[in-house]
């Protein structure tokens, strides 16, 4: 049984959006390598944001429509990203900054970011420790961002197309629907190999993709047989390698159409928001309905592996 | 069960998924040159969990293991001992 739920969560795309081929085409990709990296990643559009990760931040957890009593009872917030440029000036806090622009202002605050696209699983972890030595028993708001500041540095060769954006939910403690039953999650560093291309001349190192698959499969694998034993009704994958982590749902027993990579096109890659914006959306166009066991999955920058099951 | 007879079921394991014959007689055959990739090493590992009916910790899942079937025994060996 999961000891806390997703009572709410939001999310904020700012309100600029670019083409994948014409960035492409900007930033001296060539024709033939920006076709095959997008058919392969499945992105056309992606969000650009004149505006910081902090303040895309704060418009999510807005979205959650806390009234100022329930912001002040949030016990914890906790903010996550993935840039370096998401977080605050050297000594200031992000997470105490976004806490008290919405009026948090009991919250216990931290942020936690290089576990990447992992990070609002590790979170989740984080939550389940405080839970089981009683501090937490109330209300969290998680919060993530990340704004790319300069259009260049958008990678498009890491089967993915980075997007300006924020996304939030609000955990309670005890909450009985989207109950978050088990998160895993795996750093290896046996497999980190950098992803300096300038540096090692190679944009992905063999080892850690002959093995990510391997170890995801495993953690999705694990938690249905400790829990639901039962295959996932649905997979919410991150926007990064749509092709290979369908395939690694397969592995898990899902069939390809149940893995939820609609809004994938339109998106582009939220970095660590991905998981929550793709939750959201499948709920919202009822493909997740009520007692659907999900399994949420993510490969973080520095071979991160994890995996969460939800049961609606 | 001697180490014999569970490299003679890894190599049926390994057979069955490359739909080849292979032989794992010499100790140093990597699993990745012999054909197995990214995906088909999930459908590996599973076999082999099943086969021996244990669970190998994902902290023990190294480059190196696969770099021969004598390490892959190894693990197995291992495995079955602690009980994993």
């Amino acid at each position: 049984m999961g000891v806390f739920g997703i009572e709410r969560a939001a999310y904020f795309q700012p309100e600029s959006k670019g083409n994948v081929f014409e960035w492409a085409s900007l930033h001296g990709y060539s024709d033939e390598f920006a076709r095959l990296a997008f058919e392969r990643n499945k992105i056309n559009e992606f969000y650009i944001s004149d505006r910081t990760a902090e303040e895309l931040a704060v418009a999510a957890v807005e979205r959650l429509n806390l009234s100022p009593n329930e912001l002040r009872d949030v016990e914890y917030l906790i903010y996550f990203h993935t840039l370096q440029t998401s977080a605050a000036m050297d000594g200031q806090s992000a997470p105490a900054r976004i806490a008290s622009k919405i009026g948090a202002t009991r919250a216990k605050c931290f942020s936690l970011a290089q576990q990447n696209c992992v990070s609002p699983m590790a979170i989740f972890q984080i939550l389940k420790a405080y839970h089981s030595v009683g501090k937490f028993n109330g209300k969290a708001i998680v919060v993530g961002a990340d704004v790319v500041m300069d259009e260049g540095m958008r990678l498009i060769d890491g089967m993915q197309m980075e997007s300006d954006g924020a996304a939030a939910m609000l955990i309670t403690a005890g909450y009985d629907r989207s109950r978050v039953f088990d998160v895993q999650i795996v750093t290896h560093g046996e497999h980190y190999a950098g992803m300096d291309i300038s540096a090692s001349g190679e944009a992905n190192n063999a080892t850690a993709d002959r093995l990510g698959y391997l170890l995801l499969s495993r953690l999705g694998r694990r938690i249905s047989k400790q829990h639901e034993k039962r295959p996932y009704d649905h997979v919410v994958p991150h926007n990064v390698n749509p092709t290979g982590l369908t395939k690694v749902a397969q592995t898990l027993g899902v069939d390809k159409d149940n893995v939820f990579l609609s809004n994938v096109p339109r998106n582009g890659h939220h970095y660590g928001c991905d998981n929550i914006i793709n939750y959201m959306d499948a709920k919202t166009d009822r493909v997740i309905n009520e007692n659907d066991w999900v399994l949420w999955m993510a490969v973080g920058m520095g071979r991160t592996y994890g995996a969460c099951a939800v049961l609606d | 069960m001697n180490n014999n007879e569970a490299t003679e079921i890894v190599q049926g394991i390994i057979g069955n998924i490359l739909q080849a014959e292979v032989n794992l007689a010499e100790t140093d055959v990597n699993l990745f040159d012999l054909g197995l990739d990214s995906m088909s090493i999930v459908d590996f590992l599973m076999a082999i969990e099943e086969e021996f009916d244990l669970e190998i910790e994902e902290s023990e899942l190294k480059e190196d293991v696969f770099t021969s079937a004598h390490k892959i025994v190894e693990l197995i060996n291992t495995s079955l001992s602690e009980g994993v």
